[in-house]
């Protein structure tokens, strides 16, 4: 995005550099590779939106830059059936007064303002949709239809065009309950807003000698000004207050808030009716505006944060088809599921639910839990769990945990819950503030006895406590630390860090010690082909593509989707398809007898050409000649050596633990440069957590769920994958961005992030020092007190937002 | 200077008038989304 400040402008890694990109989703083509897309999805996507005459897109996307990369469209070929979104039984659109319906839907995979274009330019391209907006930061799309539209046809096109759709349940209290307090506290801001900037020009006057009836006027004035600021839109203050005082012993930073602004209005009122008529009120009003906005920019941030994590939406929102009481089946939407329903879940589908396979066998990819890339076969009577993917087979399940109660959704409430933890130096500064109170308090008490009955001067000891009440308000202490922190997590968010918990920002700088997980951290987690001879001969090709078309292991996927990308053609017929015992499989062709076997005598680990972990070497035999053979494995990140390399220099310790064999760690572990005694390898997770505990101040960046034991027992985890909206990760950080990049970028992020609160808390404890001895000692009366004060928390408020550009440049 | 008695009232009554257009727009969810739009205005016709 142009607009933001944010961009990135690191350049792509060289190797990068060379490979051509996908046309649709720019992503690298593999290489040997002659046509223009990744995978058939992404072509499809292509025509499709050249023959509406949409190409546009492209031409918009490049002018932009866009923000994060789009992903390849691989979902094409899900079958889904959107007939629910029709059912009135089912899905209450909201009714427009004109007729029309609307909808919002979350939608995977926008990513840039070319994408709003897209999706905005619906009603063109269906004549029943009256609009459709879309709101980038939150990928939701309101979508409204003429009465005659169905939203089936809607939902469809969206998919088609490679945007899935889920629907979101906008009915829902809460959503209406945080729309009303968001709007509220908007009010709450421009109310304060207008009472401060009118009394400060009222104040001016005042200050600058105005006097006679005219002072009198200003005065009253102020008061009826002030009166709305204090009241409505200091309100969650005192009630807060209020209720902690009440209900617990745990005061937070808003009680001493409170106890200003109530000390600070009526000290305010007393001048004005018997004093001197020095009164304070622009300056609480300009503090109740400036504290309230910071509230404001804490709450939406951390809305954007909760927004991206609520991932479990996604499969509370498709159709299921479901067996309903007469045997037949049914579609409906998965929130009218529940425990013991009978549902089935189509080839290629997620499971919307946790379950106990009742009929049918397939294969289920659980990367999303377990990071394991092979998938498991599952059968009657096995387990498959919300969130994982069913790759072959129709399967019948019965339903056992729906939604908040799916192991899916349990890690996510708890990665929710972790989220809104006060972070370690946020509660030290509530604390801080609680002896705070204690101390002015007692401080006011002393002055009231020393100064008041011991030295027979009751005006001026009253006079001082005001000061001190008034000067003493925490507010720059209030501001700093959720501020800076808030303003940190922001900008790690437009980064890509996803940072789950904030602590673990916090953390991050002390710990020297890096512990890297092998699979599908240092490399891909994929099966590619990574070392091919003899592989591009046309005959050779159309023989695997042939042979393996009818195996359904996951080689014979990799070689199919390979064959299929370097040179599209239809299948042959195979006669006499045979399964090999010892591995492997046969079949005859026009063109003679193919094999393809695996080689007996290959280790896996063994070194190759091309950087990363290889499993498995196949012989492709042309009536028992040898003609080519492909070696498979896991292919190591592109990034990961120059990363790794820059993190030793930066002086980090670094290991490789890894459940895999010795040769095959120890030959990775040389090409990225980690030293021997550093490779750990064959390591059970168990043996993996002991690890970690024997290393306290470690931290752990695996690829998920399968590093879990492990990631949590180290200080700080770091979870790294390829797609943010495909994985679920666990760890306190997530790089939602591709790979391990930006890695480097984040330590410097959290170090820069720990000077920036120091100087705030510094410059906060300081000014409090000064005015308080200052307020103690007579030397400020209240009017001075009360111009200080939210120029302190003014400056704080600069501090941080000069502190989040610095975190912006890096 | 006895004008201001009668200007300051004027000017408080203008900026109540912004007042009331800003609390206008948080109820019609004008701040909802910051971003989108500053992208939709260059593709829009």
């Amino acid at each position: 995005m142009p607009s933001q400040p944010c961009e990135k402008t690191e350049e792509p890694p060289p190797a990068l550099l060379l490979q051509r990109q996908c046309l649709h989703c720019q992503q690298p083509v593999p290489e040997n590779d002659s046509s223009d897309f990744c995978c058939n999805g992404c072509q499809t996507v292509y025509g499709l939106l050249q023959s509406c005459g949409l190409s546009d897109y492209y031409r918009i996307r490049a002018d932009l830059g866009t923000q994060r990369p789009a992903r390849p469209v691989s979902w094409l070929q899900h079958k889904n059936s959107f007939a629910f979104l029709d059912d009135p039984e089912q899905v209450t659109p909201r009714l427009d007064a004109d007729g029309q319906r609307s909808l919002s839907f979350y939608l995977e995979g926008v990513h840039c303002a070319a994408c709003i274009w897209l999706v905005e330019q619906l009603p063109t391209f269906l004549p029943d949709v009256a609009s459709a907006r879309l709101n980038l930061a939150s990928s939701e799309a309101e979508i409204s239809l003429k009465a005659s539209g169905r939203f089936e046809t809607v939902a469809d096109l969206l998919l088609r065009w490679g945007y899935r759709p889920h629907l979101v349940q906008e009915n829902s209290d809460r959503n209406k309950h945080a729309r009303r307090d968001q709007i509220l506290m908007l009010s709450r801001i421009g109310v304060a807003a207008f009472a401060a900037g009118n009394l400060m020009i009222l104040a001016v006057a005042l200050y600058a000698g105005v006097d006679g009836p005219l002072a009198h006027y200003f005065e009253w004035l102020s008061l009826l000004l002030a009166l709305p600021a204090l009241t409505f839109s200091a309100w969650p203050f005192y009630q807060q207050a209020w209720g902690q005082l009440r209900h617990s012993r745990q005061v937070s930073i808003d009680v001493p808030i409170a106890l200003s602004l109530v000390l600070g209005s009526l000290g305010g009122t007393y001048e004005l009716f018997w004093g001197t008529r020095q009164i304070y009120f622009d300056s609480l009003a300009t503090l109740v505006f400036l504290l309230l906005l910071s509230r404001y920019t804490l709450l939406r941030t951390q809305q954007q944060v909760l927004r991206s994590s609520q991932l479990l939406s996604f499969y509370t929102a498709e159709s299921v088809t479901r067996q309903s009481a007469d045997g037949s089946w049914q579609a409906v939407p998965v929130t009218q599921i529940q425990s013991g329903d009978t549902i089935q879940v189509a080839e290629s589908q997620r499971f919307p639910v946790d379950g106990v396979v009742r009929q049918g066998e397939s294969l289920v990819d659980e990367t999303v839990l377990t990071g394991e890339p092979f998938p498991k076969r599952v059968g009657p009577g096995d387990n498959v769990y919300c969130g994982t993917r069913n790759q072959r087979e129709c399967l019948e399940i019965s339903v056992t945990a729906t939604a908040d109660d799916t192991r899916l959704g349990q890690i996510l409430l708890q990665a929710q819950h972790n989220l809104g933890k006060k972070t370690h130096l946020m509660r030290l500064v509530d604390r801080l503030a609680r002896y705070f109170m204690v101390g002015v308090l007692g401080l006011s008490a002393l002055l009231f006895i020393g100064l008041g009955l011991l030295l027979q001067h009751p005006q001026e000891a009253l006079v001082r406590i005001l000061a001190l009440a008034i000067i003493a308000c925490p507010c720059a202490l209030a501001l700093a630390t959720p501020l800076t922190v808030q303003i940190a997590l922001k900008r790690a968010l437009s980064k890509g860090f996803f940072v789950r918990n904030p602590d673990a920002l916090e953390r991050l700088p002390n710990l020297k010690t890096l512990v890297f997980d092998k699979t599908g951290t240092l490399t891909l987690g994929r099966f590619e082909i990574l070392q091919a001879e003899g592989f591009n001969a046309p005959d050779v090709q159309a023989a695997v593509l042939a042979l393996e078309s009818h195996s359904r292991h996951p080689v014979a996927r990799t070689l199919v989707q390979a064959v299929l990308k370097q040179q599209p053609q239809p299948i042959q017929k195979v006669q006499d398809f045979s399964v090999i015992p010892s591995g492997g499989i046969a079949g005859q062709l026009a063109s003679g007898h193919w094999q393809i076997v695996p080689d007996p005598d290959f280790e896996s680990g063994s070194p190759l050409q091309s950087a990363g972990t290889a499993l498995l070497r196949l012989k492709i035999l042309h009536n028992d000649h040898l003609r080519a053979s492909l070696t498979l494995g896991d292919p190591l990140r592109p990034e990961a050596p120059e990363v790794l390399r820059q993190l030793r220099a930066a002086g980090y310790q670094i290991y490789l633990l890894s459940g895999d064999q010795p040769a095959a760690c120890s030959y990775l572990a040389q090409q990225v440069g980690i030293a021997p005694a550093c490779t750990l390898s064959q390591q059970s997770p168990e043996a993996k957590e002991q690890f970690l505990q024997s290393h306290p101040d470690a931290v752990m960046i695996g690829d998920g769920l399968n590093d879990l034991l492990a990631m949590s027992k180290a200080r700080v985890s770091i979870s790294v994958q390829g797609s943010a909206e495909e994985n679920l990760q666990h760890g306190d950080i997530y790089l939602a961005e591709q790979g391990l990049s930006h890695l480097p970028n984040l330590l410097w992020h959290a170090r820069t992030l720990r000077r920036l609160l120091k100087v705030a808390l510094g410059f906060s404890l300081t000014y409090n020092m000064l005015g308080i001895s200052a307020a103690v000692l007579g030397f400020v009366s209240p009017l001075v007190a009360a111009i200080v004060m939210p120029f302190s928390a003014l400056s704080v408020f600069g501090l941080a937002l000069i502190g989040g550009h610095i975190l912006c440049k890096s | 200077m006895q004008i201001l008695i009668l200007f300051v009232p004027m000017a408080i009554l203008v900026s109540f008038g912004f007042l009331v257009a800003f609390l206008w727009a948080a109820r019609n969810r004008q701040f909802e989304d910051l971003e989108t739009p500053s992208h939709r205005i260059l593709y829009e016709d």
